[in-house]
């Protein structure tokens, strides 16, 4: 899990965050923008909405730090901020791209320089498009234990407890997201 | 459990996932064996599952793989052996690159190995403590060059570890590693 300090740190790096105290804010950035991150493409399964959408979630995150009473619940809190901004956000851009049409969404991968030939390098790279498409093609509430699972190594535990979900929903969703993405790429990628 | 139940992917869901009990994962590798149906699902899943955590991984820049939570239970023995193996070569290569230092001699290391540095003319003298490393009490003038003196297996014996300071690195570490 990429949350590095137990309870009682976590609580004085809010506490001193809330004071203003530039270095912790620094921390609690460092320490929770990777999973916040995975928190919002799993709302949006849209990876270039997923740096604006922090952004604004810092911003809020900053505005109502003060607000958080426990700091304990630290985790649980940046995710309904996530979840809540990613869900505002990912709806406007759906209405937007109704009127103006689909762009091309895919960003380039963070490791462009590619491996191997040209050739394997753009198969790699149709092939990357052609499961993200199938992990963006599944209903939220899969894509999020899915996502979280995936990028962050979180156990069901876990996962529920940042989603506020019961350990066997979490179960149960997994096992619905794979089958789904098994069914939405069986003949289309040799796995 | 038929291949394609929901039973069994489930049971494959918790095995990717590292939740499995060990009981499960007898019951996996037991169906894996008895049935080649249940055994291509399961590589079909794992495949599944790691190309896209590489996708998602790439695609939100991260470039370091998850730790291995799912590791097939075939692949520990692979892993074991290799180990092994390692630590046969390091055995090896320690036995070959010993350096005899002849303390009678005019105190001077003599390499008799070339892995190590020929003795340079202006090396200092060493005071090995027998059973105990020791570094040397001075450095070499204008070099980046450190040596660590060990006591060896016979008497007489030393190894010498080369220490290159520009390219080591310090780091902190906590007592209670």
């Amino acid at each position: 899990m990429s949350v590095t300090v137990d309870g009682e740190a976590l609580h004085s790096l809010v506490v001193q965050a809330q004071q203003g105290d530039r270095p912790a804010a620094d921390r609690l950035v460092r320490e929770h923008g990777a999973w916040l991150r995975s928190v919002i493409y799993g709302v949006t399964g849209r990876v270039d909405l997923v740096d604006d959408i922090a952004q604004q979630v810092w911003a809020q995150v900053w505005e109502r730090l003060d607000s958080l009473k426990e700091p304990r619940r630290l985790r649980s809190w940046l995710c309904s901020i996530a979840r809540n901004a990613a869900i505002d956000a990912g709806e406007a851009h759906k209405r937007r791209e109704s009127r103006t049409g689909s762009l091309q969404h895919l960003p380039e991968p963070a490791d462009g320089k590619g491996r191997g030939s040209p050739l394997s390098a753009a198969l790699d790279k149709e092939v990357q498009a052609l499961l993200l498409d199938a992990v963006a093609s599944l209903p939220a509430l899969y894509r999020e234990p899915f996502v979280l699972r995936h990028l962050e190594g979180w156990s069901y535990t876990e996962i529920g407890e940042v989603l506020g979900l019961p350990v066997e929903t979490v179960e149960t969703r997994l096992v619905r997201a794979r089958r789904m993405l098994r069914e939405t790429l069986t003949g289309q990628v040799d796995v | 459990m038929k291949p394609g139940s929901p039973e069994l992917e489930r049971l494959i869901s918790r095995y990717l996932d590292d939740e499995a009990t060990r009981a499960e994962r007898r019951e996996l590798r037991r169906l894996e064996r008895s049935d080649p149906t249940a055994a291509a699902l399961v590589d079909e899943y794992a495949t599944l599952d790691r190309e896209i955590g590489r996708a998602l991984r790439t695609a939100l820049g991260r470039s370091y793989p998850l730790p291995a939570r799912h590791a097939p239970w075939w692949r520990i023995g692979e892993l074991v052996a290799v180990a092994a193996a390692a630590c046969l070569m390091a055995m090896v290569w320690m036995n070959t690159s010993r350096v005899t230092s002849p303390p009678g001699g005019n105190g001077r290391v003599q390499a008799a190995s070339s892995w190590f540095a020929p003795p340079a003319a202006q090396a200092d003298r060493f005071e090995p403590l027998p059973d105990s490393y020791e570094r040397p009490r001075q450095r070499l003038r204008d070099t980046d060059l450190d040596w660590i003196l060990i006591p060896g297996d016979r008497p007489g014996e030393f190894m010498v570890i080369e220490v290159n300071r520009a390219r080591t690195r310090a780091i902190a570490i906590q007592d209670d590693f």
